[in-house]
């Protein structure tokens, strides 16, 4: 038998959760693991139980749904925001979130959804990796001001440390992650992502050549955009990486 | 009737216990500084006193009168009661025109009532003392010290309260040091046994530096006032020679000061000229279209000095509050250059106040009433006014699906669908009743383009479909009080404005807490209905959901023609605690 798509609902609203309850019984391909009635719930329950689909409502008490979205490790699961009427929902699936459902949801859209999370979730393959490193296809939620992105780790190019935060850019847009760049080296795939110097790490994709500079360092030179330092330390393991 | 709480008392009781002990502390000390110098040193303190107590409540400002006294002493308990009395009726006159709203008849009947119980106290007192025999004088002095002490009250009522609007902590330091300085010098004027010249060149000194002082202000109109107190009391540097300050001699500067006091009390008093420019009720309209248009960073043209230019005024006491917005000279403050000295002090769904000074230099200050920021100036109002006006008809012109979605949040009708779709399967009834209050509120919605006013009934009861409808989704987490008597009812009600404070509460209140709020809808005086949310609903600037009070409301009733009602907000602690509906026309 073909495994279920876990599911998690969040929806401040008892009478949203039991409508969405109520829909999601005609699909027997997932299976509901658990309800979160606020943002903070979300949070926990999404930790809790790894769902790979979250129906997420945007206006919640707490946290709101890209709050939530903000609080959670990367990988995210796929996420369709449910909303009454939020234009910035809309313009979220633009940048990167799986779908969106208007409520009261129709039940095709909600098939469509489900359907295209299903597709989504047997490309990515199983779950986690075991080593704990994200894989290409996940996401990785971003914000920039007001505006909310989902960016797939395989798009990286650059990430570049803002002190607690980390700019993450990609060919089109970059955005801040609330989480210092250490994080990002522990769990980027270090045969896809190379920690340059202190400030930043760069997909190794994007390297088009290296050149020693003075006191034993390196310049990288990108497909596009500023050259990137490969520092003295680093430049040691950077040779290494790239003899294997 | 709103009654006041206990700790609103303080500050009264506050100006009761300064001016009785300064009062007292004079009369009794006969301690020579108050001698002459005391004229020079207690009128413009007392100013600072009253101002305070200005800004804190009525009987304060009248008790803090009780300053003059000092000076009274001099001459003996008559001048004294005069001077009470007469202070204390004209700052309760002068505060209850001022007043909004109009406290007139408290102002004028309990604050002399009050001044003549006190009197009655003060007389008793110094009678049983065998301190004061009675004077055949007394009638005379009195007509003549209540004639000064009439012109005396508002003009230093007025320095002082400039004083305290541009008071900030280096002010106040220079102030006291000021204060120390005077009283050496009053010290050692007031020796009988110095020549008359040396003691009015000391006289003079403290003149010269009260009016140095309030040039610092750069502001005419309190250097003016300052000059002729301090000249006044500089005349009456008797102290060596009592008389100056009585009939003839005290005449001419009694006079002037009378002159200047009643001027200027009157032309606080109308909406008329202030300096040299002119204040109109559309300027207050003007310039709070303009400040929501621009605070929400829409549609101010800072090229153009006829949109950009607007005052809007309040009177506060004998002062100006310029309700949120700038006032300007004709050079207009640039927005990004003060964008950002402006955040701390102005923040949306609040109404900060600035004040506007004598010289018509606006302040925006921060929590402690401390200036921050110059803001500069502006006036010219008509224009822009009708700029507005012509926008507002477009906007109601642009038909009644844009009404519909701006009257009522669009949330609520798909909110309200969703829930509709849930229960249709579990409780076909209440999905029944949930469509019937639905299709109510969208007819009201619709209609509201067309309709000139509703009453306050028709409002509450589309309000009860509204909080039913949100009540549907948050169960126990919303709280809904109407403390409105169900007899009570008024017309004139803008359509939908209260509707749309009540539901922004629930959204805003309700929504975003967990354990959800209770929302009030009460009246705490004719033709102020007021939404209060407990707990309060956070200021969140970066939100990206719409603030409570909705700003676009606010901007929406400040243009509607006629101006028929505005939104005042009420604060505590960085949170917004209530809004009231503030109904502008007669209602009945």
């Amino acid at each position: 038998m073909k495994k279920k798509i876990r599911v998690l609902i969040a929806d401040d609203e008892a009478l949203g959760r039991k409508e969405m309850r109520r829909l999601l019984k005609a699909h027997p391909e997932v299976e509901l693991v658990a309800e979160a009635e606020d943002g903070d719930d979300a949070v926990e329950l999404i930790q809790k139980h790894a769902p790979e689909l979250v129906f997420l409502d945007i206006r919640m008490p707490g946290r709101d749904g890209f709050g939530v979205l903000d609080a959670l490790e990367p990988p995210l699961p796929e996420i369709v925001f449910s909303t009454a009427y939020d234009q910035f929902a809309v313009d979220a699936v633009r940048r990167g979130a799986l779908d969106y459902l208007l409520k009261p949801v129709a039940p095709e859209d909600l098939a469509r959804a489900i359907q295209k999370a299903a597709e989504r979730i047997n490309l990515k393959g199983p779950a986690i990796r075991k080593d704990g490193r994200l894989r290409a296809t996940d996401r990785i939620f971003v914000q920039e001001g007001q505006t909310s992105m989902f960016f797939e780790v395989g798009s990286i190019r650059v990430l570049e440390s803002e002190g607690n935060y980390t700019r993450i850019r990609t060919a089109q847009a970059h955005g801040l992650v609330r989480r210092p760049i250490k994080y990002f080296e522990v769990r980027l795939d270090p045969g896809e992502f190379f920690r340059a110097n202190r400030a930043q790490m760069v997909n190794l994709k994007v390297i088009k050549e290296c050149k020693p500079i003075e006191g034993g360092r390196l310049t990288a030179q990108l497909e596009e955009g500023t050259p990137i330092e490969i520092s003295r330390r680093q430049a040691r393991a950077f040779r290494e990486l790239l003899r294997i | 009737m709103s009654k006041k709480n206990l700790p609103d008392l303080i500050p009264e009781f506050l100006g009761i216990l300064a001016g009785v002990v300064a009062g007292g502390f004079a009369w009794f000390s006969q301690d020579v500084i108050f001698r002459g110098a005391g004229g020079v040193l207690l009128f413009p303190l007392a100013g600072v006193v009253i101002g305070l107590a200005w800004r804190g409540s009525l009987s304060g400002a009248g008790v803090a009168s009780l300053f003059p006294l000092v000076d009274g002493w001099r001459s003996g308990w008559p001048e004294a009661g005069g001077l009470i009395l007469a202070a204390f009726l004209t700052t309760g006159l002068i505060r209850s025109v001022g007043e909004e709203g109009g406290i007139g008849l408290r102002g004028m009947i309990v604050v002399p009532l009050a001044a003549g119980v006190t009197l009655a106290a003060v007389l008793l007192a110094q009678m049983l003392s065998g301190q004061v025999p009675f004077s055949p004088g007394f009638g005379t002095l009195w007509a003549e010290q209540a004639l000064g002490v009439m012109a005396f009250a508002p003009l230093v009522a007025k320095v002082g309260s400039d004083f305290l609007s541009q008071m900030n902590r280096r002010l106040l330091a220079g102030w006291l040091l000021l204060t120390v300085l005077l009283l050496a010098v009053g010290r050692i004027a007031a020796d009988p046994s110095l020549d008359p010249a040396t003691a009015l060149a000391l006289g003079l000194l403290p003149v010269v530096i009260l009016f140095w002082q309030a040039m610092r202000f750069g502001r005419t109109g309190a250097s003016t006032a300052c000059f002729i107190l301090a000249l006044v009391a500089g005349l009456a540097w008797s102290d060596n020679n009592p008389a100056l300050l009585s009939m003839p001699s005290g005449a001419l500067p009694t006079l002037l000061a009378t002159i200047f006091g009643t001027a200027y009390a009157m032309a606080a008093l109308r909406d008329e000229r202030l300096e040299t420019h002119t204040w109109t009720s559309q300027a207050a309209e003007a310039y709070q279209v303009l400040f929501w248009r621009w605070q929400r960073g829409v549609g101010v043209d800072w090229d153009d000095p006829k949109r950009a230019a607007a005052v809007g005024l309040r009177r506060s006491g004998m002062g100006w509050t310029l309700c949120p917005g700038w006032y300007s000279d004709g050079e207009l403050p640039d927005p990004a250059k003060l964008e950002g000295r402006i955040s701390m002090d102005v923040r949306q769904g609040d109404q900060p106040s600035r004040w506007l000074d004598f010289s018509g230099v606006v302040h925006t200050r921060d929590s402690d009433r401390q200036p921050t920021t110059v803001l500069g100036v502006v006036f010219d109002v008509t224009a822009s006014v009708e700029a507005e006006r012509e926008k507002a008809r477009a906007l109601r012109r642009e038909g009644e699906l844009r009404a519909l979605r701006s009257q009522l949040q669009p949330h609520v009708v798909f909110n309200a669908l969703n829930r509709i779709a849930s229960l249709t399967m579990s409780d076909p009834p209440a999905a029944r009743d949930l469509i019937v209050r639905l299709s109510r509120l969208l007819r009201a919605a619709l209609l509201a383009g067309e309709k000139e006013s509703v009453t306050l009934r028709e409002e509450i009861s589309l309000i009860g479909d509204c909080v039913a409808l949100e009540g549907a989704g948050y169960g126990d987490r919303l709280r809904f009080r109407d403390e409105i008597p169900e007899t009570t009812d008024l017309n004139g009600l803008p359509p939908l404005a209260l509707l749309s404070l009540v539901n922004g509460a629930i959204r805003r209140g309700v929504g975003m807490r967990k354990k959800g709020a209770t929302v009030t809808l009460s009246m705490p005086k004719k033709g102020v209905l007021r939404v209060s949310v407990q707990p309060p609903v956070p200021l969140k600037e970066d939100s990206e959901f719409t603030p409570w009070p909705d700003p676009v409301w606010q901007e929406r009733l400040l243009v509607e023609e006629p101006l028929r009602a505005r939104i005042d907000v009420q604060q505590e602690d960085g949170a917004v605690a209530s809004a009231d509906l503030v109904l502008l026309r007669k209602t009945g």
